[in-house]
């Protein structure tokens, strides 16, 4: 029974992988409620700051956003600690590649050009029908950013708390401020989340800041990959 | 040995013990900002106590459920090797159950990180270390509920 059982087990890791992940995501989401629409709502939030603050700067001499994006579902996210990566469906056979920015979406218009939302990560590793997504939250991930109207530059570090770094200790920096990309490889203007808590580091050298985030990435399930 | 429904009390509990730490890692992970390994670290425990082909069984479902990627990943390879490995040399270990118990759960744990994340480990260790330090509290805490309710007479 038991040995019959395991053979079983062996055929569905290998050739249904696919049935792990619905147990899983039918585990983690099968109580909850409208988790997407409220994520949707946070980061429409997030990207309204970030179009105030757009006023505000010379939006000519900001190179154009992302021309295009394909949507996908999340198939399911990385189980154990020290990495913060998820999974989606789509891969090489959808024409994504490496490197390529994910972003939360805020609308679910998927005939509008642009996609519109929060840079939550990027692609790390490809596979036929699926890849995997390397989020902000994951330890190894650093990224070019700005913070609030000024556009103070800092240096994002992930983590499970990620923080802001390396801000001028002449930055005015207040909780609320809107974080927003400012790396090339990525397009600009593209909201993180808000800074928390700024205070000088333990150095006194520079500031350092936490960044807090409206949305709950493990209850994620669509995401967009910007071409 | 008693029976539960159709399986020994062991197994029936080992179950229990599985499901609810399978639960506790895809549902409510990180734990007040931890992120804990419940899954191997009930399968570390159970595979004291459990036979090898019923370890095996939990073990393959455990990585059917929680593998996060079309092929095997080098922590999922790790996260079925360890367990399957303790129940194999478990009869050969000198010493009380309960101390090697509480030995293997703390080098299952940092074997485990060893192997398939040290680099991570090692850049935010900090962080890393309060998990870790969680996962093996999980780990006692388990070994010692089920090591209680053993019938050694």
């Amino acid at each position: 029974m038991l040995l019959s059982l395991i053979i079983i087990l062996i055929f569905l890791v290998f050739l249904k992988p696919d049935l792990g992940w619905k147990i899983r995501g039918f585990i983690n989401r099968g109580l909850e409620g409208d988790v997407e629409g409220m994520n949707r709502l946070a980061a429409e939030n997030e990207n309204l700051k970030v179009q105030l603050v757009l006023l505000d700067q010379v939006k000519e001499q900001i190179p154009e956003s992302s021309s295009g994006y394909i949507s996908a579902f999340v198939f399911t996210y990385y189980p154990f600690s020290l990495k913060d990566k998820f999974l989606i469906d789509v891969g090489t056979n959808q024409q994504i590649k490496i490197g390529q920015p994910v972003v939360l979406p805020i609308n679910k218009k998927l005939d509008s050009k642009n996609a519109e939302g929060i840079l939550i990560g990027r692609i790390s590793t490809v596979f036929d029908n699926s890849a995997l997504v390397q989020t902000i939250f994951d330890k190894d991930w650093n990224l070019k950013v700005k913070i609030g109207k000024k556009g103070e530059p800092s240096l994002l570090k992930g983590g499970s708390t990620p923080k802001l770094t390396v801000i001028n200790k002449e930055a005015k920096i207040a909780d609320g401020d809107v974080v927003y990309n400012a790396d090339p490889n990525f397009p600009f203007f593209y909201a993180l989340g808000e800074a928390a808590d700024p205070k000088f580091s333990s150095d006194q050298v520079f500031k350092e800041a936490d960044l807090s985030f409206a949305y709950d990435l493990s209850r994620i399930t669509i995401v967009y990959v910007l071409k | 040995m008693r029976k539960i429904f159709w399986f020994e009390k062991n197994f029936f509990l080992g179950l229990l013990g599985f499901f609810a730490a399978l639960i506790l890692q895809i549902k409510f992970n990180p734990l007040f900002g931890l992120k804990i390994n419940f899954v191997l670290m009930a399968l570390v425990v159970l595979a004291l106590f459990l036979d090898f082909f019923e370890v095996i069984f939990l073990e393959l479902f455990g990585v059917f459920v929680l593998n996060w990627q079309p092929n095997l990943s080098t922590e999922t390879i790790i996260f079925f090797l360890l367990p399957a490995a303790i129940s194999l040399i478990k009869k050969f270990l000198p010493g009380q159950i309960w101390f090697n118990g509480l030995l293997l759960i703390i080098l299952g744990v940092l074997g485990f990180y060893y192997f398939s994340s040290l680099g991570s480990f090692l850049k935010n260790w900090p962080e890393a270390f309060g998990g870790i330090i969680a996962t093996i509290g999980f780990g006692f805490m388990i070994f010692f509920s089920f090591y209680s309710i053993q019938d050694y007479n």
